[in-house]
């Protein structure tokens, strides 16, 4: 698969870490350029740095023939915003974003965006956890 | 109407004092404490202070009641879940977003926002018309630009000096809505003939709207558009 990746963190370089392992084509974007010193040494995808919410940036990562795109910014507006440019604009066949805010992850699940709430998952393992003890 | 504005410091600020003059309800909602208190002590009226992405925020704002909802924050990805939250999950029948980048106006149009509002577009149509041609006093772009309205003075050696409105042979897309002589307004017909210093109110389609200018003050003036 070829996976795009926005938003270099410590979400976003796990991510691009693993896929990539997995034999995966990547390419991640993040305004900030130092941000991929998290990447390690066998990445062997590519780091675009600029700003995603602009769709020429999407386009020179290649968002026309990506597989999936997952919106992992530190920012909620900023992912839902970048997933429904890839949906809407470049027709992505699978996009994905982090929503911290479970309020905000609900609403936009039954828009359709597939939302990902680490409050939610996190929540859960701690519950469940605790539950086993 | 009942309005939320959502958004941050003086665009709020005279946006609210403007609307609340026309008699319209208001619910403010800006993130900055600061500036929150200061706009409330201004306006004299109660300002939430919290972020207007958030659902229970905008609930609370009354986004079940409101019939317009304007996002005006600096931020264009805010302004959109602002919008889309307002419309899709409250039922708010209109929303405006201002976008900081002109290139997002058609994907907000295409993500269901009634109207976008481009800054940058609009003055951009501003001044390249100010500069180019000093005969066309304003330019309105309509429908997030796919309307032009344009007034201009038909000069003495314009090809439209002499001709009736159906001589001109204008583009379909093409309507002149009124013209002005010697201060009193026209309204037009196939019939009128253009004079020399008449003001014509031209509204087009935006394609068409440089065939237009062409037809009444001729290929040279529309190719400096």
């Amino acid at each position: 698969m070829f996976i795009i990746i926005i938003g270099c963190g410590r979400l976003g370089s796990y991510l691009a870490t693993a896929f990539s392992d997995q034999g995966h084509e990547v390419v991640i974007i993040d305004r900030r350029e130092d941000t991929f010193k998290k990447l390690p040494d066998h990445f062997t995808g590519f780091g675009i740095a600029g700003d995603a919410t602009e769709p020429a940036v999407l386009k020179e990562a290649g968002v026309a023939r990506c597989d999936a795109l997952l919106a992992v910014t530190e920012n909620d507006n900023t992912n839902i915003f970048i997933a429904q440019m890839a949906r809407e604009l470049f027709r992505t066949p699978k996009v994905m974003a982090r929503v911290f805010d479970p309020a905000r992850a609900s609403v936009y699940e039954s828009l359709g965006i597939e939302a990902i709430c680490p409050t939610i998952l996190g929540g859960s393992a701690f519950i469940q956890r605790l539950a086993q003890t | 109407m009942f309005i939320i504005i959502a958004g941050s410091g003086a665009l709020v600020y005279h946006l609210a004092r403007d609307l609340r003059q026309k008699r319209h309800q208001l619910q403010l909602i800006v993130r900055d404490a600061e500036a929150c208190q200061d706009l409330a002590r201004r306006l004299e009226m109660p300002v939430i202070c919290d972020d207007p992405t958030l659902p229970r925020v905008l609930q609370a704002a009354g986004a079940t009641e409101a019939d317009l909802v304007l996002a005006v924050t600096l931020n264009d990805a805010d302004n959109l879940v602002i919008c889309q939250v307002s419309k899709r999950h409250f039922g708010a029948p209109r929303t405006v977003a201002l976008v900081t980048n002109p290139n997002h106006v058609d994907l907000f149009r295409r993500l269901g926002i009634d109207a976008v509002v481009s800054v940058a577009t609009i003055l951009t149509t501003l001044v390249e018309q100010q500069a180019t041609l000093e005969d066309m006093i304003s330019l309105t772009p309509l429908a997030e630009g796919k309307i032009m309205v344009t007034e201009l003075a038909i000069p003495e050696d314009a090809p439209a000096v002499g001709k009736t409105l159906s001589e001109l042979n204008l583009p379909r897309n093409a309507l002149i809505a009124t013209i002005t002589r010697d201060g009193e307004p026209i309204i037009p017909r196939g019939d009128i003939r253009l004079h020399a210093g008449d003001r014509v109110l031209l509204v087009t389609k935006a394609e068409a709207e440089c065939s237009a200018i062409g037809h009444l003050l001729g290929e040279a003036a529309a190719r400096n558009l």
